[in-house]
């Protein structure tokens, strides 16, 4: 019989295999990383802001994850698991550290503006960091996860009407702060559109 | 909670947008659309956050010392494979490849013109070296120059001395006398060798030519004929040739001093570091060894960006550290010179350098290539394509650094 490639297993399975402990263990693990740690790392490093707390963040968010599978906990949505460690680990790290950006972000921050478009990005990255936690949290759930309201309500433990509040005041925040870009940048992409032929 | 209002058009858009909206209300949000330039224009800027964040590659590529201390920590075996990246970033993570791979991909498109038109350029001039005619017809270039009017006359001489009635054909065959600059070529016509016992046939042309790498360009001086097909059809030959000897490698000893302008690989690049030619320079002096080969020694100094793993002993962990050091370094070069020059590029040649060096954290190896044009006074310019690769060790891992980029500079020959 052939074997099932680990990319084409499904996330109970995958958990299976980890749990056995045995040689595909590695690799099933390692294909959990590939399949979520972008969306964790997204949420841990847009949130926190700070490169090191998000990578500490992160880092602690896999190896607990890795726990939990090995306890064989029941699990009914494993990226809603991880999801939830990682905002456990992210709450309390914001609890812990204060706000200052750290050389290594701001340089990063003046180096990572190429476009316009860039810049419209490095602006919006600053608007997250104005909006307060609990906004912030929910545009990251929203749109760098790509979490349906009903996953975020899971994530946060929160009912489905409170996301939805809390997304739209969000979304209303951002505009307000780039307003004045997205003004200009409304007027670019109406001429574009106008000229296209 | 009370601003929100399920049935408000501007709350409608945010769930269609989210794809939450129920589609008994679509219709009359499509509706509000139409007649709502506020409306609209508050769609465009909504879709313009999300594009942008989905261009937010930084955001969902972990770094590698996270993932290192991950699997290092569980006992596995760090994944050699990148993170993918969500479909949902697929433009940024594009976007991103493309801003990357520019510069590399800019030299290759660079290189393979310039070898193109060499190749262009050489087989254009490729000799069949059976075909007396295409060798004649090269020699053309030759004999259209001013300095040839002497040898032209000479030939003309040839011409009407021929009292057989032959044609007899001259070649100038540069490279063999270039070789040998006070030596002396043959000239042999076999139709003539069959009509007059007078002729003296030392060999035959397809003999000489089997020996020879034509290049038209090399001769440019050329001495008076010196005899007359009376006495023998064997005839002497010497050429002269300042202009071959400043441009090739007639032994003199050449200082060179070169710059490169390019990108580092892994491309560390942080605001203020000094990016002058300062910083990327080398000095260089050579001796040949042969007519191609020279070999000297070189110094001077290089940033490289450097990425690499650092464990801190204090808190047992992994650290990615970044820098971009600029190094000196020493060390031997080859260089190799083509014979074969290009017309078009004001006569210039092809070369090829290899640089064996030493740094304080590593070895490191360079190479360049690209084109050297040399005036009569010795002085000439250099213009090409540098590499460089530094290996370099931390936490007992080996680590490695590109450069790559334009490079010129200049030498004078002594």
């Amino acid at each position: 019989m052939m074997e099932t490639k680990v990319e084409q297993m499904n996330d109970e399975e995958l958990t299976r295999l980890v749990l056995a402990g045995e040689k595909s263990a590695e690799s099933a693990f390692t294909e959990l990383y590939n399949r979520y740690s972008p969306r964790v790392y997204a949420y841990c490093r847009r949130f926190l802001g700070d490169r090191v707390d998000s990578e500490d963040a992160f880092q602690e968010t896999f190896i607990k994850f890795h726990h939990c599978i090995k306890q064989n906990q029941p699990v009914t949505s494993l990226f809603g698991l991880i999801m939830k460690i990682a905002r456990n680990l992210c709450l309390n790290a914001k609890r812990r550290t204060s706000p200052i950006v750290s050389y290594e972000d701001y340089m990063s921050f003046k180096n990572d503006n190429r476009t316009e478009q860039d810049e419209l990005l490095n602006l919006i990255k600053t608007s997250i960091d104005l909006l307060p936690d609990d906004l912030r949290e929910m545009f990251i759930l929203r749109e760098y996860d790509g979490l349906s309201y009903l996953e975020i309500a899971e994530v946060t433990d929160s009912p489905i009407n409170t996301v939805k509040v809390k997304l739209f005041r969000a979304k209303k925040r951002l505009r307000e702060i780039l307003a004045p870009y997205l003004a200009d940048y409304s007027d670019f992409d109406n001429n574009m559109s106008n000229n296209k032929f | 909670m009370n601003e929100y209002n399920a049935n408000n058009p501007s709350e409608m858009l945010h769930l269609l947008l989210d794809g939450e909206l129920d589609s008994s209300m679509e219709a009359s949000l499509f509706t509000s659309l139409l007649g709502n330039e506020e409306l609209r224009n508050e769609m465009r800027e909504l879709i313009s956050i999300r594009e942008s964040v989905r261009r937010d590659v930084e955001a969902f590529t972990p770094p590698i010392s996270a993932t290192s201390g991950i699997f290092s920590k569980l006992g596995y075996t760090i994944p050699l494979m990148p993170v993918s990246i969500p479909a949902a970033t697929s433009l940024g993570f594009w976007a991103n490849v493309g801003h990357k791979i520019w510069n590399p991909a800019f030299t290759a498109v660079l290189a393979s013109l310039v070898t193109f038109i060499l190749m262009w350029n050489f087989n254009s001039q490729g000799i069949n070296e059976n075909d007396s005619n295409q060798i004649a017809d090269n020699n053309k270039t030759v004999a259209n120059t001013s300095q040839a009017n002497e040898s032209l006359a000479s030939s003309t001489q040839i011409t009407n001395d021929n009292k057989s009635g032959q044609e007899v054909k001259v070649v100038y065959i540069t490279k063999y006398i270039k070789d040998k600059p006070n030596n002396t070529v043959e000239v042999v016509n076999n139709d003539v060798e069959n009509t007059d016992d007078n002729v003296n046939d030392t060999g035959n042309l397809n003999d000489i030519y089997n020996n020879l790498s034509f290049s038209p360009f090399d001769n440019v001086k050329l001495q008076p004929y010196q005899s007359n097909l009376n006495n023998s059809m064997t005839k002497e030959i010497s050429l002269v040739n300042n202009y071959y000897s400043a441009v090739n490698n007639d032994p003199a000893l050449t200082l060179q001093f070169k710059v490169m302008s390019g990108s580092s690989y892994p491309n560390i690049n942080f605001s203020g570091t000094d990016e002058s030619f300062i910083t990327n320079f080398s000095i260089a002096a050579f001796a040949p060894v042969s007519e191609i080969f020279q070999i000297g020694l070189e110094a001077g100094k290089e940033p490289f960006g450097m990425e690499f793993y650092d464990i801190d002993d204090k808190d047992n962990r992994l650290y990615t550290i970044r820098q971009k050091p600029t190094l000196l370094w020493a060390g031997v070069g080859v260089k190799i010179i083509s014979d074969k020059h290009i017309d078009f590029l004001a006569y210039s040649q092809p070369y090829l350098h290899l640089t064996m060096a030493s740094t304080s954290v590593g070895p490191l190896v360079k190479t360049n290539a690209g084109l050297q044009f040399v005036s009569e006074s010795g002085l000439g310019i250099l213009l090409g394509l540098e590499g460089s690769l530094l290996a370099y060790q931390n936490e007992n891992i080996w680590y490695s650094s590109k450069n790559l980029g334009i490079m010129y500079g200049m030498f004078m020959r002594f």
